[in-house]
């Protein structure tokens, strides 16, 4: 991920009208001192930040900041403040990197809304899109999801992008965006971080059960042991969970039976997997736990010939806020395994 | 038994919808000519990607061979060289230290019947250590008077069958497949007195490429393009495989290819088949091969009496290229004086089948052209009637000609992406009409990285995914319509003062002009 150095343009307006004057000035301007053989890069999609604070903002920005480089965005971040008194300001800058000979820009628009416009987000904000590229909406933080999920703000977007992981309880946060998923005509599809980072665990169970050692025994998983850390299991630990028993939840498999291990070390998410599962008389383990910087994974098979064991170590993937975000924009369209992941934490509660 | 990618493989949910579905079987890759330059330039910087981005299988091994005595540490050093040389990714110490563990050498001799024994003690102790229980892929990177022996040999010491049951056993050869239709038969028959075809990888580096795959995807997931994709609104298709660079002290093996052999039987007339081919019903390798050999079989072979009439053939002499002064192809070494090799043709195909008759495609590559570019462009018909007629209309055609017609440009390198061209009015008060583009650039849309074709293509090897690479019929049938050039030629052969033809730094030679001239088109400037 290429950071953005100092912005290229800055501005300031206060009002919508002068916010979309100043935005399209800046943008023109860019355009044409791009000139001949340097090409101008501006923005394949809309990003709009809903922020519940200050905080929040800060890392928004700086997320998007370092994504400048990879994804050619507008970005609107919006703060609201309905206690405040009633103002539109926002700060507008223009970050561009080299890339490939080619300026690769993120127009990024922070927007302070006071009073009572500040329940009307929607009216700013639409007109501050792009045209014919999709809007995606990343619930930064942890805001309250009744809001986040109404129809005007689902109507806005093509995707949402949110952190389950960021909720203390995140049991009825699932629960919630499964019932969005499942409502009819609604359906919008939904970027979870907490799934993303689960992500290079689901791979390699997924190769643990490829190997010649445990071909077949997907048939047979009866018990999943999910270490996290933290004092309760965290979203991707439940979805972990979850989409193991959902994926195996099909005729001749066993649905497993999993159990959290909470407690193992400092800092939140899941650190370690074992799986246990049969094939007629032999019995296979996949043990996967992270050792520093690495995972390693281990897979033994017992039973009547003589044990197998096989051990194998990769570097462990913590992506960056800014690359965990970065790859939600470069996805389209629902993912079915995060649905039925849903599906299965919310029938389970 | 070879495992297609159809076959229940014994079901494993948990990759499903992961970024590949399917990880391969342990297995030793075993190079032939692993000293040689592909192997360092290509094989194992691609080997080295796959390893980092955890795409290979646990116990996965590389056993490289040569006539060169070397220890397994002095090999190791010199591919680490390599992929710091040429690879995309850095080498850490860490990362090598656990690939360089699955990295051996065995000496070996082709010329005699006890030769391959080192390979074989290397590979047993291999399945031993690393658990790749029998699987293999040899990697022939040696001349092609080379491969028979390699087959012959592999099959006599009965390394070139299948393990069991779910094994593999497969063997990746490189282009030239052959000089002709004959001696491809011959390979192939030789080939396969060791391996059966599903077993054999011919492998074609562009058809691992993402442009060129993009191709499907641009044909065969979007509405809008299939319908206009025939012979009612394309007037012609013109397919460029251009160079900058000469021979590059390969004269000698130039003079006995030429630009037929190297580019078109193989690059072209896959980009041909690509381009023209019917939707496949499905994804799958054989449905795919099977849809390019019926365009490959719709091709009308040039007739030796009108090869000078479809096709033209080009010789470059001294000239600049990129700002340099470079000398004429007789002047390169091993290359004689009065060579009558070409190093640049352009053919005008016909396919006959109801999608594309009386659509020509004009296809051209040559060396030492003014820039490198592959781009595949798809011209489309005038409008039927320009309703901006009168003083204005005359302003525009004197300007540019007329209208220009629509142009869809897939351009497979570098700077790959897809430019349709339309028309559109200048601002100002008179009606000025000029053509302006629509761009898709590859590296802005998708700033990830593409991986090199190589890596795609061993890893669908292990796979066993063959649909990127070229199927025996397939061969068989551009070797068909290539032979059938090259018996013209050798009927009307040029005259040793008509070369060279071009200079170096130019777009070809005039016949290569007027073959699209006498059809009243020109050939773009890519």
């Amino acid at each position: 991920m290429t950071p953005a150095g100092a912005p290229v343009r800055t501005g300031h307006a206060s009002g919508l009208h002068a916010v979309t004057r100043e935005l399209a000035a800046m943008r023109g301007e860019l355009l044409r001192s791009g000139g001949g053989d340097q090409a101008v890069r501006l923005s394949v999609l809309t990003l709009v930040v809903a922020c519940a604070d200050t905080a929040v903002a800060v890392e928004a920005v700086g997320t998007v900041e370092r994504m400048a480089g990879s994804h050619p965005t507008r970005a609107i971040v919006v703060i609201a403040e309905p206690d405040a008194p009633p103002r539109l300001d926002a700060d507008l800058s223009i970050h561009c990197s080299a890339k490939r000979g080619d300026q690769v820009c993120v127009e990024l628009v922070q927007l302070e809304v006071g009073g009572e416009t500040a329940f009307h987000l929607r009216s700013v904000v639409e007109p501050l899109l792009l045209p014919d590229v999709p809007v995606l909406l990343w619930l930064a933080g942890a805001p309250r999801l009744d809001q986040a999920l109404s129809p005007g703000t689902l109507e806005l977007c093509e995707r949402l992008i949110l952190d389950s992981d960021a909720y203390p309880d995140p049991v009825p946060v699932l629960t919630a965006l499964a019932q969005t998923a499942a409502a009819p005509g609604r359906v919008k599809p939904v970027g979870d971080l907490a799934w993303s980072r689960v992500r290079p665990w689901r791979e390699l169970l997924g190769r643990a059960f490829d190997t010649p050692e445990l071909r077949g025994f997907a048939q047979g998983v009866e018990l999943a042991e999910i270490q996290s850390a933290g004092a309760s299991p965290g979203a991707g630990a439940l979805l972990l969970a979850a989409w193991l028993r959902s994926r195996l939840d099909r005729p001749g498999f066993t649905v497993p039976e999993v159990q959290h291990i909470t407690g193992a070390g400092a800092g939140t998410g899941v650190v370690g997997m074992t799986v246990h599962a049969h094939r007629r008389d032999r019995v296979g383990r996949v043990e996967i736990r992270d050792d520093g910087g690495h995972r390693v994974t281990t897979v033994t098979v017992e039973g009547v010939m003589r044990g197998l064991s096989s051990t194998w170590t990769v570097a462990a993937e913590t992506p960056s806020l800014a690359e965990l975000v970065g790859g939600e924009l470069q996805e389209q369209g629902a993912d079915p395994l995060y649905a039925a992941a849903l599906r299965t934490v919310a029938a389970a509660r | 038994m070879e495992v297609g990618t159809r076959a229940p493989a014994q079901a494993n949910p948990l990759r499903e919808g992961l970024r590949l579905e399917r990880t391969p079987q342990p297995c030793a890759l075993v190079i032939f000519g692993a000293t040689g330059d592909l192997t360092k330039r290509k094989l194992m910087p691609a080997v080295y990607a796959l390893h980092v981005q955890g795409l290979l299988p646990a116990g996965f091994t590389v056993v490289g061979t040569g006539r060169t005595a070397l220890t397994d540490e002095e090999f190791r050093a010199h591919m680490r060289e390599a992929v710091e040389n040429f690879g995309r990714f850095p080498v850490t110490d860490e990362q090598w230290s656990g690939f360089a563990e699955g990295i051996r050498y065995a000496s070996v001799a082709l010329d005699t019947a006890e030769g391959l024994e080192p390979l074989r003690t290397v590979l047993e102790e291999v399945d031993l250590e690393r658990g790749t229980m029998g699987n293999r892929v040899y990697y022939l990177s040696i001349p092609p008077s080379g491969i028979a022996n390699v087959a012959h040999r592999l099959s006599a010491a009965g390394m070139s069958r299948s393990p069991g049951a779910g094994g593999f056993v497969r063997i990746i050869v490189e282009k030239p497949f052959g000089r002709d239709l004959a001696s491809a038969r011959t390979l192939s028959e030789d080939l396969h007195r060791a391996f059966d075809e599903a077993q054999i990888y011919r492998i074609d580096h562009y058809l691992g490429k993402e442009t060129v795959q993009n191709l499907h995807v641009f044909r065969f997931a979007n509405g809008i393009f299939e319908p206009v994709w025939n012979r009612q609104y394309v007037d012609h298709v013109q397919i460029t495989v251009a160079e900058s660079i000469g021979v590059e002290g390969r004269g000698a093996y130039y003079e006995e290819s030429g630009a037929l052999r190297d580019i078109v039987q193989n690059h072209i007339m896959q980009l041909v088949a690509l381009v023209g081919m019917e939707a496949p019903a499905d994804f799958h390798p054989e449905t795919v091969r099977d849809e390019k050999v019926k365009l490959l079989r719709a091709i009308r072979p040039v007739h030796p009496d009108d090869v000078l009439e479809v096709t033209a053939r080009g010789q470059y002499g001294a000239g600049w290229v990129e700002g340099e002064r470079v000398p004429g192809y007789r002047e390169e070494p091993g290359v004689p004086p009065q060579s009558l090799r070409e190093t640049f043709v352009a053919i005008k195909f016909d396919i006959d089948n109801w999608r594309w008759a009386d659509t020509p495609f004009y296809v051209r590559t040559g060396k030492r052209l003014p820039r490198r570019a592959t781009e595949v462009a798809i011209q489309f018909r005038r409008v039927p009637h320009s309703p901006f007629g009168g003083p204005i209309a005359a302003a525009v055609a004197s300007q540019s000609g007329g209208i220009d017609p629509n142009l869809l440009v897939i351009r497979i390198q570098p700077d790959e992406g897809i430019t349709l061209r339309f028309n559109a009015k200048v601002p100002g008060q008179a009606m000025r009409i000029r053509d302006v583009n629509m761009d898709f650039l590859y590296g802005s849309s998708f700033l990830t990285e593409s991986p090199e074709a190589y890596e795609r293509l061993l890893l669908d090897c292990m796979l066993g995914d063959a649909t990127l690479f070229a199927r025996e019929d397939e061969v068989e049938e551009a070797w068909r319509l290539c032979s059938a050039i090259l018996d013209g030629w050798r009927a009307h052969p040029p005259a040793v003062d008509s070369l060279p033809n071009y200079e170096a730094g130019t777009w070809g030679p005039d016949v290569a002009h007027e073959l699209l001239a006498r059809d009243g088109r020109a050939w773009r400037r890519p």
